[in-house]
């Protein structure tokens, strides 16, 4: 049975600080319910970091702590996703575990931690529709879509298609009968109060503004890689 | 600070050892959403003690406010799990802020299996209630009507309270 290969393997869900909740909960929700693979928030140190909630997390693990995962999940938070950019340890981290790693994801503007790690160079790879020419900028091949898969690099738009992909993930890893128990033990069967999502207002117009905000504290977040500050400001 | 003052709404989510993450923050995040535009809806995490709860996900939580420091909650919602909600049903200071807080909100919800914590204080008797579709016949020992539905549906259920009257 594939079942106890997959009780060693771990699954690692990269937090950083202000990292949206969401995308770490579902998922972890839907790996934990559809496989036998551990799931592990991990973050640099076991301390409360501040969430895109008003709640605070602890991760689970620190990163030296899962060194070899069988798939790496980074999840968005907006602009705050563009701060761990210049985080030594954790992209030496992603650097240190990608290869590895038999799946590497990102949901939303996680995907600008995994290009500042240098692994999406060149690749296909979708993010939040607002920030799509920022990601060019690191030279990634942004590509519109609910999810995006090139080799074992999948990268998700946002919330609602990380549990579609995820649960799309699980049919790949285990069956399809898994994803569809997995589906009914989280009930999830969406039906949106309020209609279907006008994506028109979805484009990058209010991004420059909420960049200028954020300059100085970007600024000094990217002080170490003055080569990724050039690429997004310059 | 949470406040009382009638122009300000306080969302409560009630944090407890080993819940299911998911039930929490899916709502959380749309009420995050809401506060950020109407500042006037002020988003909380309750839990009987400032300190880190464990989750069903091993991810620790840590609750923004006490239960005390919230007492009036315009809207109380309770999210579940299996075992853990099982257990926090014979919790006697969540129980008694639950009975509480439920007596002067405007709302009182619950996700999934948190409807077990609502009846079992008494508060569902003869109303009309869901939960997980695994749990509802022990629901309905606690003489709900109830039918079977929730958990990510509460997604979808958060915009409905968010836009109550006021």
């Amino acid at each position: 049975m594939p079942n106890d290969e997959e009780k060693n393997k771990t699954i690692a869900v990269v937090t950083y600080p202000g990292f949206a909740l969401l995308d770490l909960v579902v998922t972890q929700t839907v790996l934990d319910r559809g496989t036998s693979y551990r799931t592990v928030c991990v973050g640099e140190r076991m301390e409360p970091m501040d969430s895109d909630t008003p709640m605070a997390v602890i991760p689970e693990k620190r990163l030296e702590e899962a060194p070899d995962p069988f798939a790496i999940i980074v999840p968005g938070g907006g602009i705050a996703s563009l701060e761990p950019m210049g985080n030594k340890r954790l992209i030496n981290y992603l650097r240190f575990a990608e290869p590895g790693a038999e799946l590497v994801c990102s949901v939303s503007t996680g995907a600008f931690v995994l290009a500042a790690a240098g692994l999406l160079d060149g690749r296909r790879a979708t993010s939040h529709p607002a920030y799509s020419e920022l990601l060019e900028k690191l030279g990634v091949n942004y590509v519109e879509g609910y999810s995006v898969e090139e080799g074992k690099f999948l990268t998700m738009a946002g919330v609602s298609s990380g549990i579609d992909t995820t649960l799309e993930l699980v049919a790949k890893l285990r069956s399809e009968g898994a994803a569809k128990r997995a589906e009914a033990i989280i009930e999830y069967d969406p039906q949106p109060p309020f209609g279907a999502i006008d994506w028109s207002g979805a484009d990058g117009d209010g991004l420059k503004q909420i960049l200028d905000e954020h300059r100085a504290g970007l600024e000094q977040a990217l002080a170490g890689r003055p080569d990724l500050y050039q690429k997004l400001f310059g | 600070m949470a406040t009382e003052d009638q122009n300000h709404k306080t969302i409560a989510f009630v944090l407890y050892p080993g819940l299911t993450l998911f039930d929490l923050a899916g709502p959380l995040q749309v009420f995050t959403g809401v506060s950020q535009l109407a500042p006037e809806y002020q988003t909380v995490v309750v839990g009987e003690r400032a300190e880190p709860a464990d989750t069903d996900l091993h991810v620790k939580m840590i609750p923004t406010h006490t239960f005390e420091e919230v007492p009036h909650p315009s809207v109380l919602l309770v999210p579940g799990n299996r075992t853990s909600t099982f257990k926090t049903m014979g919790n006697e200071v969540l129980r008694s802020y639950v009975r509480s807080a439920t007596e002067t909100a405007e709302v009182a919800g619950s996700i999934c299996t948190g409807a077990l914590i609502l009846a079992s204080v008494g508060l569902l008797e003869g109303r009309q209630a869901t939960t997980h579709w695994v749990y509802y016949k022990i629901l309905e020992e606690f003489g709900q009507n109830t039918s079977a539905s929730g958990g990510s549906r509460t997604a979808s259920l958060s915009p409905h309270l968010a836009s109550l009257p006021e």
